[in-house]
């Protein structure tokens, strides 16, 4: 076991965290798949409206890469497929067939020893969009060869699921999962926990268990690429979703698509923060339903740092374990650059008055206008990485793909800068720039 | 017109802070920006304004070797300082 204790980040105080006990179960009649939640492909539909499908049934293939297919993630009729501008894909709506559903029989698979055959079955079955790889944060090509995979299974960004109470119930499949997809690398397979948490994972060898302490973002991928296995343009790590390990020890030992997760709904505006048991694709509208307190509010999929921004007939995305939801406010405070402080700010610096201990009311307010940079060590306060974050942007900014690749953009994600973009006075979206200069590079290769 | 919209942006928000939304992740924000980062840059400068005006005018009465208690050199260092 290895112990990676990170100074640098912060714990954002902000009010509505989940309490561990889940809400009652909604009955979702759809489910929606987005390719928009997947980076870099060219979606190709092998159904349309109307169509009967099983779980696990081929939706549609990525035209760069034919073998990668997404699976359907209910058993049902495909109710409604949405186009956005220029006929890109944006919803794929399944009404779900309960009934269908329950008469799937498990097919336990047989011979899963090598890295191809794990390959093969996970392609076959269509569920390899659940790997993912860095750089790039997309889905992975199954013929790399990738120098390691990462798991984390230490969430530490604001009002994220606590993996340890969600996956409590999950030994035997998260043993499956990790014990298979070790063999998709030659290299070591990195499990980040917190300590204390997972123990029965420090009894298997094949693992190598990171144990982090320190604030967000100590539980990124990144930062232990960062810390423990750095990457270059030539190298590619592996690495899956903490959720989604039941999902794949599953199908692993018995064959079977199980598209359930736990979730969490968590924000300042949620009457009784708490975790759901849903599936992949859900709709949020079930869930928020009488649980709000506030008319003005933003649904957002995903953790509040790195969500997307839905609406109440919206679905969660596909990698997304969690819906924030905050106040959408439009006050205007009165000279508030001179405001002295005290409960009503939250601010990382010290130039209020007050401390943040106490859980803060955050909205979509964004505290400032546009600015250029001005660098007041704002960024490096909150990044663990050992990169030059301000000069990296610049460099993207200055589309130098030499001086980004030198400053190493290959091991960033807009997950990493997240925290960059909450702190920066100039508000700045650092993490949109690194996104711009990940895209640079690729499309430029 | 829309040269002068960094003028009308930076009155309008000198008496009423911005109400302009975030629009992707993150979507918070600290409450520091850098009308308050400026202002800390003032205020952090006022103990250099307030020795530097006294250490021109000891300066000044150390060449014209006059004595002159400590406020009578603020003084005389402040009427440079001040002006500019």
């Amino acid at each position: 076991m290895f112990r990676l204790k990170i100074k640098k980040g912060h714990d954002i105080n902000i009010a509505g965290k989940s309490a561990k006990e889940f809400l009652p179960t909604q009955n979702c009649n759809s489910v929606s798949l987005s390719p928009q939640s997947f980076r870099y492909i060219k979606p190709k539909l092998l159904v349309k409206e109307g169509d009967i499908v099983s779980l696990g049934d081929p939706i549609f293939y990525d035209k760069l890469n034919p073998e990668i297919k997404w699976p359907a993630i209910a058993s049902g009729k495909i109710s409604k497929i949405i186009y956005g501008e220029r006929r890109s894909i944006q919803e794929i709506i399944f009404d779900i067939d309960k009934q269908q559903e329950q008469s799937l029989q498990e097919v336990a698979p047989k011979n899963l020893l090598s890295k191809e055959d794990i390959t093969n079955y996970m392609v076959e079955k269509n569920i390899w969009p659940f790997i993912k790889q860095r750089p790039f944060n997309k889905v992975a090509n199954p013929s790399d060869t990738p120098k390691s995979l990462i798991v984390s299974l230490a969430n530490t960004a604001p009002l994220a699921i606590d993996h340890n109470f969600t996956l409590s119930e999950q030994k035997e499949y998260i043993i499956s999962a990790l014990k298979h997809l070790k063999q998709l690398t030659n290299g070591k397979l990195f499990v980040v926990i917190r300590p204390g948490e997972f123990e029965y994972l420090s009894e298997l060898e094949y693992l190598n268990l990171i144990e982090i302490e320190g604030p967000h973002p100590a539980g990124n991928v990144g930062v232990v690429i960062n810390h423990l296995e750095p990457i270059n343009n030539k190298d590619v790590i592996w690495t899956v979703e903490g959720h989604h390990l039941p999902i794949l020890g599953k199908m692993f030992s018995k064959g079977v698509f199980d598209p359930s997760v736990i979730i969490n709904i968590a924000g300042p505006v949620v009457k009784k923060p708490g975790y759901i048991k849903t599936r992949l694709g859900s709709p949020v509208g079930i869930h928020c339903k009488d649980n709000l307190i506030k008319k003005e509010f933003r649904i957002i999929s995903g953790n509040i740092l790195t969500g997307n921004k839905i609406d109440m007939q919206g679905y969660l995305g596909f990698y997304d374990s969690s819906i924030s939801i905050i106040e959408e406010s439009f006050d205007r405070s009165f000279i508030g650059w001179l405001h002295p402080g005290g409960s009503s700010k939250y601010s990382v610096f010290n130039s209020y008055i007050g401390s943040n201990k106490e859980p803060y009311n955050f909205t979509t307010l964004q505290n400032g206008s546009n600015r250029a940079f001005v660098p007041v060590d704002a960024w490096e306060k909150v990044f663990p990485m050992d990169i030059y974050i301000n000069s990296l942007a610049r460099s993207i900014e200055a589309n130098d793909i030499d001086e980004m690749e030198q400053l190493g953009i290959y091991e960033c994600d807009e997950e990493d800068v997240a925290l960059c973009s909450f702190v920066c006075p100039s508000k700045t979206d650092v993490g949109s720039i690194i996104r711009r200069g990940l895209d640079l590079i690729y499309f430029d290769a | 017109m829309s040269w002068a919209y960094p003028v009308w942006e930076a009155t309008d928000t000198i008496l009423f802070s911005t109400d302009k939304q975030t629009s992707s992740g993150p979507h918070i924000r600290d409450n520091m920006d850098i009308k308050r980062v400026m202002f800390s840059v003032v205020i952090a400068l006022i103990p250099c304004y307030l020795f530097g005006a006294y250490n021109i005018g000891y300066l000044n009465a150390l060449a014209l070797e006059v004595s002159r208690s400590m406020i009578e050199n603020f003084i005389f260092g402040m009427s440079y300082v001040l002006p500019i």
